[in-house]
């Protein structure tokens, strides 16, 4: 759906510094239909990633390739991508239902249903009492939320958010995720960046990841979790009054079962050992 | 052309709720008071001074608008990133651009509007007798400040809001000026000279052209050519600078 080729961008503070790579040669695809979370430490470069795909920012070489199916040119391209960016930026002096207004004219919804999906989504995200409200006073989760809907308001085939669950409460997050996992079931591509693996772990089936610029993981995350799996297996047993957990291999996990049997030890569970995301994330940065 | 206008409209909008009107009733309430007490000042005919002053008002708060709001408001959205959130749609650039253009000049509109039916009012009261010299003047005054918003635009473009702020004033002045300079024996005697004043006569905007307040206040009359010429000289301006400053726009990085 949407594939970054070579894309390479430097910055430059003043003409006698260095430049400064913020990223380097990152390739990899958006296919339609996924779910992916994009992950990367502060500085990593996901920010400026987002920027040039919005066409914001410009790369140095490198290119953006969207697929036909989101539009000819670049204006229905754009009409069919709903952006949140890093911090919901909005017009202080608007009021929460002038914004989505705004936007929603702009992507030519008609009024009708405008006022019906401005309804429908400030209820599901709980902002509609402050609709009339001028955004300048609205809490920082509220802005959140407002950016959010007029991301989602003119029903984008593809969704792309900047680190769209930070500055919302545990509820928040949660609402947002399983929307976002709604969406992705309605058809809905989604791309989105992130600091916190385990949210990413949680709701979706790909994941990418870059490191000061350079892409060091792209693909799926089950994928990726079993590559990182070491055949072990983790027991745990009660014997002589108290709980006992060993870690076995594979190859001697029914030596192992059948000793502790002889031993009339209560085997009370045996699991396969799976390292979440974010020890392998961890693990892969080192 | 339709999302050009929405953004206007938000544009003004957003403007509208800022303090800028409020200061425009200020204005336009010490414009009321100080037209009464230059014309009480005044011997012999206190409507025209009125009339002076209440332009003279208008011009200069247009200007100040025109300078202060063009060279921040596209920075502002650019430095808080609010453009993101209407860029991200289908609108292009240039579209985006000339929208917020639109907006700004509909607050100058408005601005020029209510002082200028203040002191008209004013010079009416005081025996003042209408003509159709005054509108003109309105109307060329609005013009002038229109053409300093876009360069004030063009600036906050390419460098930092001070500097556009500082460039547009040094605009103005030099538009005022630049009819003078060239009637200076000097500039007429020496040719390299000479040429280079061509040039910037050819280059900048010639904002004496547009003032006709003299003209107002003493009543002399205005040939329709003159009119006419001027106003196809700011259009051609104005189209002009519009092209330059939607390149310029187009050609920034936004990050
Ligand atoms: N406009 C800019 N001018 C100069 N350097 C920049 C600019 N924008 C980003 N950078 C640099 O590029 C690098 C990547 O920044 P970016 O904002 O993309 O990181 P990020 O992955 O989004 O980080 P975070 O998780 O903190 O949001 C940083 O080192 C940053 O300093
Ligand atoms: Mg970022």
């Amino acid at each position: 759906m949407i594939e970054f080729v070579n894309i390479t961008k430097k910055f430059k503070f003043h003409f006698w510094e260095k430049e400064f790579l913020a990223l380097d040669n990152v390739s990899f695809k958006i296919d339609q239909g996924d779910l992916v979370g994009f992950l990367g430490a502060n500085g990593a470069g996901k920010t400026t990633l987002i920027k040039i795909l919005m066409d914001f920012s410009r790369q140095d070489s490198g290119e953006v390739v969207f697929s036909p199916a989101l539009g000819k040119n670049i204006e229905e391209i754009k009409s069919s991508i709903g952006y949140l960016p890093e911090r919901a930026y909005l017009y202080p002096y608007l009021t929460g239902r002038e914004f989505l207004n705004y936007v929603g004219e702009i992507t030519s919804i008609a009024q009708k249903d405008r006022r019906e999906l401005i309804e429908f989504w400030s209820q599901k995200l709980q902002i509609d009492s402050a609709l009339d409200r001028r955004i300048h006073g609205y809490s920082k989760g509220m802005q959140q939320r407002l950016g959010f809907i007029s991301a989602l308001m003119h029903k984008p085939s593809f969704i792309l958010l900047d680190e769209p669950l930070s500055g919302l409460d545990p509820i928040g997050r949660k609402e947002f995720k399983s929307i976002l996992r709604e969406l992705n079931n309605q058809g809905t591509t989604i791309f989105f960046s992130s600091h916190v693996v385990s949210d990413v772990e949680e709701i979706c089936n790909k994941v990418v990841f870059i490191e000061k610029g350079k892409l060091i993981y792209q693909g799926s995350i089950d994928e990726l979790i079993l590559q990182n799996t070491d055949d072990l297996y983790r027991i745990k047993y009660f014997e002589q009054e108290k709980f006992n957990i060993i870690h076995v291999h594979e190859n001697d996990k029914n030596r192992t079962l059948s000793e502790l049997l002889m031993k009339k030890a209560n085997i009370i569970e045996i699991e396969k050992e799976k390292p979440t995301l974010e020890e392998i994330i961890y693990k892969i940065k080192k | 052309m339709k999302q050009t206008l929405i953004v206007a409209k938000y544009t003004f909008i957003e403007v509208y709720r800022s303090k800028v009107m409020t200061s425009i009733f200020f204005l336009a309430l010490a414009v009321l008071v100080m037209t009464y007490i230059a014309s009480e000042f005044a011997y012999g005919a206190p409507a025209k001074v009125a009339l002076d002053f209440g332009l003279g008002i208008t011009t200069i708060s247009n200007l100040a608008m025109a300078i202060f709001i063009g060279s921040t408001l596209l920075n502002k959205e650019i430095e808080q990133r609010t453009l993101y959130m209407i860029l991200s749609r289908s609108i292009s650039r240039s579209s985006f651009l000339i929208g917020k253009i639109l907006g700004l000049s509909v607050v100058l509109l408005t601005n020029t509007l209510v002082l200028n039916l203040v002191s008209v009012g004013v010079y009416v009261l005081l025996g003042g007798v209408i003509s159709k010299l005054i509108f003109w003047a309105a109307y060329f005054s609005l013009i002038e400040a229109f053409i300093v918003l876009l360069f004030a635009v063009f600036f906050s473009l390419l460098t930092n809001t001070s500097l556009a702020v500082i460039y547009s004033i040094g605009i103005f002045t030099v538009g005022h000026s630049i009819n003078e300079t060239s009637k200076i024996f000097f500039a007429k005697s020496n040719p390299l000279f000479h040429s280079i004043l061509n040039v910037c006569f050819f280059m900048l905007p010639n904002f004496y052209k547009l003032n006709l307040k003299d003209f107002v206040i003493y009543q002399q009359n205005i040939s329709w050519d003159y009119l006419l010429n001027i106003q196809i000289y700011a259009i051609l301006y104005i189209v002009f600078m519009l092209l330059v400053i939607s390149q310029v726009f187009k050609a920034k990085n936004l990050d």
